[in-house]
């Protein structure tokens, strides 16, 4: 394994560590229906997605 | 013992999902034999059979990211509250949850293209979810709010499948990684 590789999968660990709280937070409260301002939360989140630069196309 | 149950409290499924994942690192990084018995035990037993899927393809880090928000899929199916519509309450887990693993896996594929855990399947994998994958999730999100308007069995199905779509995606990524 390279040293690139290996960055990249400490990488993925810190990714991971941060999206981990957010998603056991949803599935948590998920036990009941989003409230309209969670909903307005949720469609904005998605609607910003399209401006991150990892989210760009490309080639 | 009286402050670790306290200190712990509240973060218990935080640990067993840590757990898991350092559990299923360690498999794939050959440290030692992922047992689907232990798996079980800390209560991912359906995804043993998914991981039995995988065993023919090289797995890497992103494989075991999603694997973990699949795996936190199952956790999460619990009861739903008294007065909430199970169909709803599913629906927006999954597609906040997609969110959240569609952008840590770009994330990833974006920062990391120059490595070789960047394969062309890989790429091509998060090309169509940068494609497409916004779509997707509005998608789910209209069908949601049209069932929560009008809880119709129409509605229901429309919602049920963009759901459905939303899941294959997710265990479809994991073949190519």
């Amino acid at each position: 394994m390279t040293g690139a590789e290996i960055v990249a999968i400490v990488d993925a660990v810190l990714i991971l560590s941060q999206k981990l709280p957010v998603v056991i937070k949803a599935l948590k409260s998920g036990a009941t229906e989003l409230t309209p301002e969670q909903e307005a939360e949720l469609d904005a989140k998605i609607a910003a997605l399209k401006d991150q630069p990892h989210w760009k196309l490309g080639e | 013992m009286k402050e670790l149950l306290t200190f712990l409290d509240g973060k218990k499924t935080y640990l067993i999902v840590a757990l898991g994942i350092v559990y299923l690192f360690g498999g794939d990084q050959g440290w030692w034999v992922v047992n689907e018995n232990i798996l079980g035990i800390l209560g991912f037993g359906g995804l043993a059979s998914a991981r039995a899927g995988m065993a023919k393809v090289k797995t890497n880090v992103p494989a075991i990211a999603l694997c973990g928000a699949i795996l936190v899929l199952g956790v999460g199916c619990k009861g739903v509250a008294p007065g909430n519509d199970p169909v709803v309450v599913r629906a927006e887990q999954v597609t906040e949850v997609s969110m959240e693993t569609f952008d840590a896996f770009l994330r990833w594929e974006y920062r990391n293209r120059d490595t070789g855990l960047v394969t062309g399947d890989v790429h091509a994998v998060a090309q169509e979810i940068r494609r497409s994958g916004i779509d997707w999730l509005v998608t789910a999100r209209e069908a949601t709010k049209a069932y929560k308007q009008h809880r119709t069995e129409a509605n229901k199905a429309n919602l049920e499948t963009a759901v459905r779509v939303l899941e294959a995606l997710i265990r479809d990524a994991q073949k190519y990684l």
